[in-house]
C-alpha cells in the first residue's frame, strides 16, 4: 500500500470511511491515519465525521473526502 | 567498541520503556497503549563494574516530520533526534506492526547515524503466524536487526553483542527516477553532502532547493513520503510472510462483543465492578492478618519493651503509637493496593484497557474532548501526578487544559486507602458497592467539570479515537506479580515517607499540652492537637462530623499534603485512646486464625463482618464510635475523594500550566467537594431531621448554581488573558 494507491481509491470513489480503507487495504486504520495525514495537510484530502452527533458506533468512522480539482489519473 | 551513550526511539507503544527498565534496572512506567512516556527517561545500564552505558528512553513519535499536531512530548523526541548527541540510535518496532513502524526507520537510516533495529514482540508475531526475514531486513537497511522481546532476560545481552559488534555503513535503499536523482544530485553539490540521502529530510524541512521540485501530480512532501512508502512496500513483500492465523479472527469475534455499540459499556462496567469485589475480598482478609500482626508488633510489641526497659511513659507511646502505629497503618493498606494492582495490571496486560478507552472515547466527544485523553485518566487511577504529566501528548493547548483540570478526579490509589479502611470498618457488607461508587462519583465530577469547560474554551469536537489495538493475550502471572509490587513498593515507600514522621509529630501534639505538660487517656482531649482541631471541626459539621470526631478533621488536614496519610493520621489519632498494651502473641494468633478462616469461607461477594469485627479491636473501635451514622461516614468519603488534590498534584499542575490554573482547580474541586459532601449526608440523614435537611438540600443546590457559574467566569476569564498574553508575546 502506498499514498498514491490510497490517493486513486478515495478520488475514485469521492468520500471513504477509514473503516473501508483499513478492510479494503488490509491494514489497520492506525497506519491507514497515518498515511492519509500526508494527504489532508496538503489539503487535497478533508476529513471529516460521518454524521453530526457522532456517537453511534465504536471504531473509526472519519471519512475522508476528496477535495482538489484535479482530474482522475488512470494511468 | 562499547557506546558511552545510546538512546531508544520508535512509534508509541513499541515497548521502548519496557526495555529501557530491563536494561537499567529502572522502573519507569509501562504501559499496553500509546502516549505512557511523555518526557526523556535517563539510565545507566551497567556492563560490568567499570564500564556502562548512558540509555535515554526517548517519548514516542512516529515521524520525524510531524505536520503540527503531534504533542510535547514527540517534538521533544524530533528536536533531540535532530541534536544528534547518541553514539547509537536503538530503533525499537512492534513485529505486529511493522509497516506502520518503517517509516520512522527509514527516515532515521536517512539521517546516516549509527543505527540498531530491533524487532520487538517477535514471539506474538510467530503466534499470529507472522514470518519476518530478518536477513532481508538487514541487507535492505544496511544495519544490524535484532529479532527480540523486551520483556526477556536475555535482550540484554543480544543488544549488547550488537552494540560490541557494530560497524556502520551507509543506507542506500530508494530507487530515483530521473527527477529525484536531479534534484538530488543539484542537492549534494550546493550542501557538499557525502551521505546520499540526508536531503530528503532537509527538503521536508523546507530547504530552499524544494522550489526545483517539480512534478506533475505529486506536492512535494508526498512525493518524499512516497519514496519511503514504496520501499516500505517492497521490503515488507520480500521480508514480511503472513500465514493463515485463526488468532486474529477470534480476537475480532471478542472485540465484536466488548466493543459492541450497545453491550460495550455496561461489559466495561461490569469488569471494573468485578475488579472491586474481587480486591475488597480477598484484600479484607489479607488486610485482617496483616492489621493483627503489624499491630501486635509495631505497636503492643515497641509498648511493652519501652515498659520493659523502664523508659519513660512519653517514649512508650511516641515509639509505639507514633512510629510504630505509622509503620502499621502503612503495612496495612498494602494489601489492597496490591489486589488491585493486580487487578489493573491484567486489564491492561491481557489488551482490555485499551478497548475500554476506545469505548469511553464516544462518551469524551460528548463533551469536547479527545480520545487520548484517557491515558491520562487511566494513569490518573493509579497516580494524579503523572497522569497529568501524560496530558502532554495532546497537541491542542485547549485539550491538554481541560484534561489536566479532569484528572484530579479520577481517584488515585492514595484515596483507595482510605476507602478500604474506612468501608471495611463500617460497611461490612456491600463495601465493594460503596467503593464502586465513589469511583463513579469521582469519575461523574471529572465530566461535570469537561462539561462546564467546553463553552468557555470553545473546543471543537474531536474526531473519533483512532488507537492502536493490542491483541488479547494471556497476561503471565510472573509479570503481574512484578508490576503490582513495584507499583505497591513505589506507593508504600511515599506514604511512608509521609505517615511516619507525621504520625509520630501527632502522637507528641497529642500527649502535651500548651504548658508541655505530659497528658495521658482522657486528658489528651486538652491537648494542643484536640484543642486546635475542635475549632476547626466546625466547618465539618454540616457534613456530620462532630466535636468528638475531631481527629478526622484532622485526617483531612493532612491530606492536604498526601493522600496516603489520612487513614495515617486517623489511625494514629484514634490509636491513642486505646489505653494500655494487649499481649504480643495471642493478637497475632487470633489475626491469622481469622485471615485462614476468611480465605476458607471465601465469598465473591464481599462480606467483612470478620475483618469489622476485628476493627473493633484496635483504632478501629474508636472511629466506629466517634462517626455518627453511614451517612457521616460516605459524605466524609465523598468529601476525601474531590477535595484539594495532593500538594504534588497541585505543584504539577502549576508546573504545566501556571498558577491561576493551579488555584483555579484547587478552588473548584474543594467547593465541589464540601457542597456534595453536604448533599450526600443531608440526603442520607433526611428521615432523621425532614425539615433542616430539605432546606440544607435547597441551600446548597443554590450554591452549587452559583459555584459553577463562577467557574465558568474565571475560566473564560483566565483563559482569555493567556491567549492575549500569548497572542502579545
Amino acid at each position: 500500500m502506498t499514498l498514491t494507491q490510497l490517493k486513486h481509491y478515495i478520488q475514485t470513489r469521492q468520500a471513504v470511511t477509514l473503516n473501508e480503507l483499513s478492510s479494503v487495504f488490509a491494514c489497520d486504520p492506525k497506519t491507514i491515519e497515518l498515511m492519509m495525514q500526508h494527504w489532508t495537510h496538503t489539503g487535497m484530502v478533508d476529513v471529516k465525521l460521518s454524521c453530526d452527533d457522532c456517537l453511534g458506533c465504536m471504531t473509526a468512522c472519519q471519512t475522508y473526502v476528496w477535495q482538489s480539482n484535479e482530474s482522475l489519473d488512470y494511468q | 567498541m562499547i557506546p558511552k551513550k545510546i538512546a531508544l526511539i520508535g512509534n508509541p507503544n513499541s515497548g521502548k520503556t519496557t526495555l529501557f527498565n530491563r536494561l537499567t534496572r529502572m522502573n519507569y512506567r509501562e504501559g499496553n497503549y500509546s502516549g505512557v512516556t511523555v518526557e526523556s527517561c535517563f539510565g545507566s545500564w551497567s556492563i560490568d563494574h567499570n564500564t556502562s552505558i548512558d540509555v535515554v528512553d526517548l517519548p514516542g513519535c512516529y515521524s520525524l516530520q510531524p505536520f503540527g499536531q503531534d504533542g510535547q512530548d514527540m517534538q521533544e523526541t524530533i528536536r533531540t533526534i535532530h541534536e544528534g548527541n547518541f553514539d547509537c540510535i536503538v530503533n525499537v518496532v512492534d513485529a505486529l506492526n511493522l509497516q506502520r513502524h518503517l517509516y520512522l526507520t527509514h527516515q532515521l537510516r536517512e539521517l546516516d547515524v549509527p543505527m540498531i533495529l530491533l524487532i520487538n514482540r517477535i514471539d506474538l508475531a510467530q503466534l499470529h503466524n507472522i514470518d519476518i526475514d530478518v536477513d532481508v531486513l538487514s541487507n535492505q537497511l544496511n544495519c544490524p536487526v535484532l529479532p527480540t522481546v523486551a520483556i526477556d532476560p536475555q535482550v540484554s545481552k543480544t543488544l549488547l553483542d550488537a552494540l560490541v559488534n557494530y560497524k556502520h555503513s551507509p543506507f542506500s535503499g530508494y530507487k530515483l527516477n530521473d527527477k529525484w536523482q536531479s534534484l538530488q544530485s543539484k542537492f549534494m553539490q550546493e550542501e557538499s553532502l557525502v551521505s546520499q540521502y540526508g536531503f530528503l529530510l532537509k527538503l521536508e524541512a523546507g530547504h530552499p532547493l524544494k522550489s526545483y521540485y517539480q512534478s506533475d501530480s505529486l506536492p512535494m512532501s508526498v512525493g518524499i513520503a512516497e519514496l519511503r512508502y514504496q520501499h516500505i512496500e517492497s521490503l515488507t513483500a520480500q521480508a514480511v510472510v503472513k500465514r493463515k492465523s485463526n488468532t486474529k479472527s477470534i480476537h475480532r469475534r471478542i472485540d465484536q462483543i466488548v466493543l459492541h455499540d450497545w453491550l460495550g459499556l455496561p461489559i466495561f462496567f461490569l469488569v471494573m465492578y468485578g475488579l472491586f469485589a474481587l480486591t475488597i475480598s480477598l484484600a479484607g482478609n489479607l488486610q485482617v492478618g496483616v492489621d493483627a500482626i503489624t499491630h501486635a508488633l509495631l505497636v503492643d510489641g515497641v509498648r511493652y519493651t519501652a515498659d520493659w526497659l523502664l523508659l519513660p511513659s512519653w517514649w512508650g507511646s511516641f515509639l509505639g503509637l507514633g512510629i510504630g502505629q505509622g509503620i502499621a497503618t502503612t503495612l496495612t493498606f498494602t494489601p489492597v493496593l496490591f489486589c488491585m494492582f493486580m487487578g489493573l495490571g491484567f486489564l491492561e496486560h491481557s489488551g482490555y484497557m485499551s478497548r475500554a478507552a476506545l469505548l469511553m472515547d464516544q462518551l469524551m466527544r460528548k463533551i469536547g474532548l479527545p480520545g487520548r485523553s484517557l491515558v491520562s485518566f487511566i494513569i490518573g487511577f493509579g497516580c494524579n501526578v503523572p497522569a497529568i504529566m501524560a496530558a502532554r501528548h495532546l497537541d491542542q493547548p485547549r485539550e491538554r487544559l481541560m484534561t489536566i483540570l479532569m484528572t484530579p478526579f479520577m481517584s488515585c490509589g492514595a484515596r483507595l486507602t482510605i476507602y478500604a479502611v474506612m468501608v471495611t470498618a463500617f460497611f461490612p457488607r456491600g463495601g465493594h458497592n460503596i467503593i464502586f461508587i465513589l469511583y463513579l462519583i469521582g469519575i461523574a465530577a471529572a465530566i461535570l467539570t469537561g462539561y462546564l469547560l467546553q463553552p468557555s474554551l470553545a473546543l471543537e469536537q474531536p474526531l473519533p479515537l483512532v488507537m492502536e489495538m493490542p491483541d488479547y493475550q494471556k497476561p503471565k502471572i510472573r509479570l503481574l506479580m512484578h508490576y503490582a509490587r513495584r507499583q505497591t513498593i513505589h506507593f508504600v515507600r511515599r506514604a511512608a515517607k509521609y505517615i511516619i514522621p507525621l504520625s509520630a509529630l501527632l502522637t507528641l501534639l497529642m500527649h502535651f499540652n500548651a504548658h508541655g505538660q505530659y497528658l495521658a487517656g482522657n486528658q489528651m482531649e486538652q491537648s494542643i492537637l484536640a484543642s486546635t482541631a475542635k475549632v476547626l471541626t466546625v466547618f465539618f459539621y454540616p457534613i456530620g462530623i462532630h466535636d468528638n470526631n475531631w481527629p478526622a478533621t484532622v485526617g483531612l488536614l493532612s491530606g492536604l499534603l498526601a493522600k496516603e496519610v489520612v487513614v495515617g493520621s486517623m489511625n494514629a489519632l484514634y490509636g491513642q485512646v486505646v489505653v494500655g498494651a494487649e499481649p504480643v502473641w495471642p493478637q497475632i494468633l487470633h489475626g491469622i486464625h481469622d485471615m485462614l478462616h476468611g480465605f476458607l469461607h471465601f465469598d465473591l461477594v464481599p462480606s467483612l463482618d470478620i475483618v469489622s469485627n476485628q476493627f473493633h479491636a484496635s483504632a478501629y473501635g474508636e472511629m466506629l464510635n466517634a462517626f455518627d451514622s453511614s451517612a457521616s461516614v460516605f459524605a466524609f468519603l465523598v468529601f476525601a475523594l474531590l477535595y484539594f488534590p495532593c500538594m504534588s498534584t497541585i505543584v504539577v499542575i502549576r508546573k504545566e500550566l501556571g498558577r491561576g490554573w493551579a488555584s483555579i482547580s484547587l478552588v473548584w474541586s474543594t467547593m465541589l467537594a464540601y457542597f456534595l459532601a453536604i448533599i450526600c449526608y443531608q440526603v442520607g440523614t433526611i428521615a432523621e431531621h425532614p425539615l433542616s435537611s430539605m432546606m440544607w438540600l435547597v441551600l446548597m443546590l443554590l450554591v452549587l448554581a452559583v459555584l459553577m457559574k463562577e467557574f465558568k467566569k474565571r475560566v473564560k476569564k483566565t483563559w482569555e488573558k493567556q491567549q492575549y498574553d500569548v497572542n502579545t508575546a
